[in-house]
């Protein structure tokens, strides 16, 4: 009866003892991810709201060079019909014309700056927030894969893209 | 049989590893909801609004600048204004009705690891300082809105209290008006950072924190 009860008890310590070990381990090896660069960037809705906001800009420029291209259009049809060319409106026609490429030109810097800009401003802020769930989730490394081959293998199981952008907009939100 | 020493052990060991679970679980109940109808004395009442814990107060870390938002019930605006450790109820009552057309917040903007004066923080040029002032003091209160519910509020009033050398920090004390979910919703500050090209920071006030607020206790 002594000698089973010691069975047992050795058994049971051994068990403790195994799950004390894994738990060790568990902790002490570097836990690792990835996630999907496009997919994360796409689904980060501070890149939906600023890519919004800017198409406005855009399309409300393009408004302007629009109107600008009709009555360039106007004038030259115009030009064509008048069987004695009038010198004003020749002079109407270039200075429109002149003002048209300046501002179209004008339009695809500004265009062009505020891209980048908001680009920056998204990348930073994606940036902290993953790194803020790496913190918070006790991962060593995150990596990132983009199909050019810096990752070439790892396991579906450990893809945290999905988990990756819950807590990025989380953050983005302001509620965590 | 088994030796009774053996036995306290496996349940001490058994006992501790779940009574730290619970312990964690508890933990996190007490932030939400532990101190609902409480009443707390002028500074434990501030102490209270100020502990991030409570969930009046939401930093935001991006970089190298803070963010950082202090929703004001209108106790706690009367406990700062009169700093005294009692407050009378004739006196929050005649405060709740000054106050009450709009709902306050403080930003704050903090340099991280930097000291000096935030808006001296990574300067090109003596110009580029002066244009900041100006932005700071009246342009920025553009680039503030508090979403409260469905409704989106512009920024009614705004003050930029400027801390100079003696803190890498700028505070800005706004005012929203009120809008018909104002008690039943979660407010979300929005700030667009020209300055520091941190871009749209947002930062949300839980509805649930703001209904487990404690009460004053007034004399």
């Amino acid at each position: 009866m002594v000698g089973k009860n010691k069975i047992l008890f050795v058994i049971i310590l051994l068990l403790l003892g195994a799950n004390a070990f894994i738990i060790v381990q568990y902790k002490s090896s570097p836990k690792t991810g990835y996630v999907l660069i496009q997919e994360l960037y796409n689904g980060f809705e501070m890149k939906k709201e600023m890519e919004k906001k800017y198409l406005q800009v855009k399309n409300s420029r393009e408004k302007i060079l629009d109107s600008l291209t009709l009555e360039l259009k106007i004038l030259s049809q115009k030009i064509a019909i008048e069987k004695e060319k009038n010198p004003e409106t020749i002079q109407s026609f270039e200075s429109k014309r002149a003002e048209f490429i300046e501002r179209k030109q004008m339009f695809e810097e500004d265009n062009n700056a505020l891209s980048q800009k908001y680009d920056q401003e998204i990348l930073t802020q994606l940036n902290q927030y993953t790194k803020d769930f790496g913190k918070a989730n006790g991962y060593t490394y995150i990596f990132g894969n983009d199909g050019n081959g810096s990752l070439m293998f790892s396991e579906d199981s450990q893809n945290i893209t999905n988990e990756v952008i819950e807590f990025i907009n989380n953050k983005y939100k302001g509620v965590e | 049989m088994l030796n009774k020493y053996h036995l306290i052990f496996i349940c001490t060991f058994l006992f501790a590893a779940c009574a730290g679970e619970q312990a964690e679980k508890d933990n996190e109940t007490n932030i939400v909801s532990g101190n609902v109808g409480e009443l707390l004395e002028p500074i434990d009442y501030v102490g209270w609004v100020q502990n991030p814990e409570n969930g009046l107060k939401m930093n935001k870390v991006i970089d190298d600048i803070q963010f950082s938002v202090q929703y004001k019930p209108y106790e706690y605006i009367v406990c700062m204004e009169e700093r005294t450790p009692s407050v009378q109820d004739s006196l929050l009552k005649r405060k709740f009705n000054e106050l009450s057309e709009m709902q306050y917040f403080d930003l704050t903007i903090s340099l991280v690891d930097g000291a000096g004066e935030l808006l001296k923080y990574r300067l090109n040029s003596g110009q580029q300082y002066s244009e900041r002032v100006n932005y700071f003091s009246f342009a920025m209160q553009k680039d503030i809105v508090l979403v409260d519910g469905k409704d989106t509020i512009p920024c009614e009033l705004y003050h930029f209290e400027r801390a100079y050398d003696v803190m890498p920090s700028g505070t800005f004390l706004l005012g929203f008006g009120k809008k018909n979910e104002t008690l039943s919703s979660s407010k979300t500050l929005v700030l667009y950072d020209r300055v520091f090209g941190k871009g749209t920071i947002k930062l949300t006030i839980d509805k649930e924190r703001i209904k487990n607020t404690p009460k004053l206790k007034t004399i």
